[in-house]
């Protein structure tokens, strides 16, 4: 016996069409359940995609270096609003004496006013090294960035992100304007072309000055809160990582690595940890969603109990000319898992349309996003929406194999 | 040769509701090839039973069943599933031809329960009984588009598909107008002309009439023969 015999389906397919509108709220379940399980799926892999190509972006054989100790796989301290005071400048440029260490910059925050004529406001100051136009692949619009000489003699300096020079000059050309922070006279040397936002962030607001002077004038602090190098090859990080711990921990006087006070951080291991987290919240979002298949499983179900008593005459009649039970059964099964598949492939479609809407205005507000559907992605929408017709299917179908042929043929 | 069917003492229990009904005390039969039998009798008097016992739609509570002299009193599902297949030809008072689907189909459709048959041959045969039903104008209309007399007709090209050892008819002519009703009974003793084996529960006289022999049955039994 054919497992689905082509006689059963057209009588199937005849009779599901002759009832178009009930077969579609039949279907309706599955073909909602499909459609977010599939935009979910897409747009969540896009948005991953979309964050990780940031990360990837920014941290290109990157490591990053933190004051206090921390777990590989938890945040550094100073994510969580700890201040460490253990990582100073002098350290900054053991590291960017390692080899494979190409370029590099300390880096300290802070908020500061800012005075320019009558104009006052608060601006975003980072103290950094000569090197953080290279390091952040920044470049400069005028003028020029500040030297390493400039930074060793604490200069007042200052370059500007492009949003700051026209928030703050408008037209006007910056160079060798004099501003003040924190009631500090600093001369403008540059400024620095666009760059954009990155992982959300706005680039192009900041003001960038010495980092010695950002500490001793600005801060009156002695460490600094972060220091970035970049190496030359992507196959150096792990060594230059090793180095980096070694130069410190020898600087530190530490000799248990469990007592480190720094943490050390690549953009690999960032985008390792962003991964675990996205995907974590892209399965919590199907498993979410995937539970109104379940819900159009059920409504199968129940649309079959239906059909089952519907057609009483119908299995009667088959069985009386010579159907056996097991026949009826399959031809039932069939009927739900197409009724199934047909909405899963309904539900792809649709599923696959928002996502594509979504990528189109994502396009608009000019993110990076690419539109993503994964062939196991629709392979697994679809096979599972026949696994629903069959597993919901499986009932009615029974209760059709068991009807008795005489009462079925008398049923009215 | 032995008879087409023998019945030995058969016997039909429904034990299932709270009084169990003996629907059939004792029936002793023989039907030959050939033969045109009417069953007769009042409501509840056990025809209906009999036929579905004949047809292998029921299995006998005790008693023998002897088709072609084989024992076929003790079968499983499956087995009547296929004797009712291979060797019944069902005719029903409400012609059960199944919607959408074409007289052509519908005259193939016990064929769909037989694994290995040759479509083809069947298919060629489906045109040829229609043809004696005068139906080859209609092969591809649905149930819906015939006339009463034309539904009942395209139900006989069906029970004729399997070659049937036996034809069964309930109340052939029960939903038909006289004039149809005479159709369907001429074609029905030509069939029984050219050899096939009919029995046809009826509760017309005119339509007992008909046949080569009428049993009448009461409370059961067969009272005569």
């Amino acid at each position: 016996m054919a497992l689905l015999p082509v006689a059963d389906i057209i009588y199937s397919v005849r009779t599901l069409s002759a009832a178009k509108s009930r077969t579609l709220l039949t279907m309706l379940g599955i073909i909602i359940g499909v459609m977010s399980v599939v935009a979910v799926a897409s747009v969540g892999q896009s948005a991953q995609d979309l964050v990780l190509g940031e990360v990837q972006a920014v941290g290109a054989n990157r490591i990053s270096i933190f004051p206090g100790g921390s777990q590989e796989n938890t945040p550094p301290p100073i994510v969580m609003g700890i201040v460490s005071t253990t990582l100073t400048e002098r350290d900054y440029r053991a590291i960017r004496d390692l080899p494979h260490v190409v370029v590099g910059s300390p880096i300290v925050t802070s908020v500061a006013s800012l005075t320019y004529k009558e104009k006052s406001f608060m601006v975003q100051v980072w103290g950094v090294g000569e090197e953080f136009p290279a390091l952040q692949d920044a470049r400069i619009a005028s003028g020029r960035f500040f030297s390493r000489s400039d930074v060793e003699s604490y200069g007042h300096l200052a370059v500007l992100g492009s949003k700051a020079a026209t928030d703050l000059f408008g037209d006007e050309d910056p160079v060798n304007k004099t501003i003040r922070l924190k009631d500090a006279a600093f001369q403008v040397v540059g400024v620095l072309q666009e760059r954009g936002s990155s992982i959300g962030q706005g680039q192009d607001s900041q003001i960038f000055i010495p980092v010695t002077t950002a500490q001793k004038l600005i801060l009156g602090i002695t460490y600094i809160n972060a220091a970035s190098v970049k190496v030359d090859a992507s196959n150096h990080v792990t060594q230059a990582i090793d180095d980096i711990k070694y130069t410190l921990r020898r600087r530190h006087h530490i000799t248990d690595p469990a007592k480190d006070d720094f943490s050390v951080r690549s953009a690999d291991t960032a985008i390792g940890i962003l991964d675990s987290i996205t995907t974590v919240i892209n399965v919590f979002l199907l498993v979410v969603t995937a539970i109104s298949l379940v819900v159009g499983g059920i409504n199968i179900m129940n649309i079959m109990y239906v059909a089952v008593r519907e057609r009483t005459r119908e299995v009667g009649l088959r069985k009386a000319l010579g159907a056996r039970s097991r026949r009826i059964f399959l031809q039932f099964l069939a009927e739900s898992s197409m009724i199934s598949l047909s909405g899963g492939l309904i539900g792809l479609a649709l599923g696959a349309a928002i996502a594509y809407g979504i990528t189109l205005v994502a396009v608009q507000y000019g993110l990076d996003w690419s539109f993503s559907l994964s062939v196991p992605a629709i392979a697994a929408a679809l096979s599972v929406s026949t696994v629903i017709g069959l597993v919901f299917g499986v009932a009615p179908a029974m209760a059709a194999a068991r009807l008795d042929a005489i009462r079925a043929l008398r049923y009215e | 040769m032995p008879p087409l069917i023998r019945l030995e003492h058969l016997v039909k229990e429904y034990s299932d509701s709270e009084q169990p009904v003996l629907a059939l005390d004792g029936v002793d039969l023989t039907i030959e090839a050939g033969d045109f039998v009417a069953i007769m009798g009042p409501s509840g008097c056990g025809k209906s039973t009999l036929m579905h016992l004949l047809g292998f739609l029921l299995s006998p509570s005790s008693g023998k069943y002897f088709l072609e002299g084989k024992d076929a009193s003790s079968l499983t599902d499956d087995e009547r599933a296929d004797i009712r297949n291979r060797r019944i030809g069902f005719v029903f008072q409400s012609f059960n031809l199944l919607p959408r689907t074409s007289v052509l189909d519908n005259v193939l459709l016990p064929v769909e329960y037989m694994p290995d048959a040759d479509r083809a041959a069947a298919r060629k045969r489906a045109l040829e009984l229609l043809k004696l039903v005068k139906l080859s104008h209609r092969l591809n209309a649905n149930p819906n588009q015939l006339s009463g007399g034309e539904q009942q007709r395209a139900a006989i090209a069906r029970a004729l598909i399997n070659r049937p050892a036996l034809i069964l008819a309930d109340e052939p002519t029960g939903n038909l107008d006289s004039k149809t009703s005479d159709e369907v009974m001429d074609l029905l003793s030509e069939l029984h002309h050219e050899g096939h084996t009919i029995v046809m529960v009826t509760h017309e006289e005119e339509i007992a009439a008909r046949a080569h022999r009428t049993i009448r049955m009461k409370d059961g039994r067969i009272v005569s023969s």
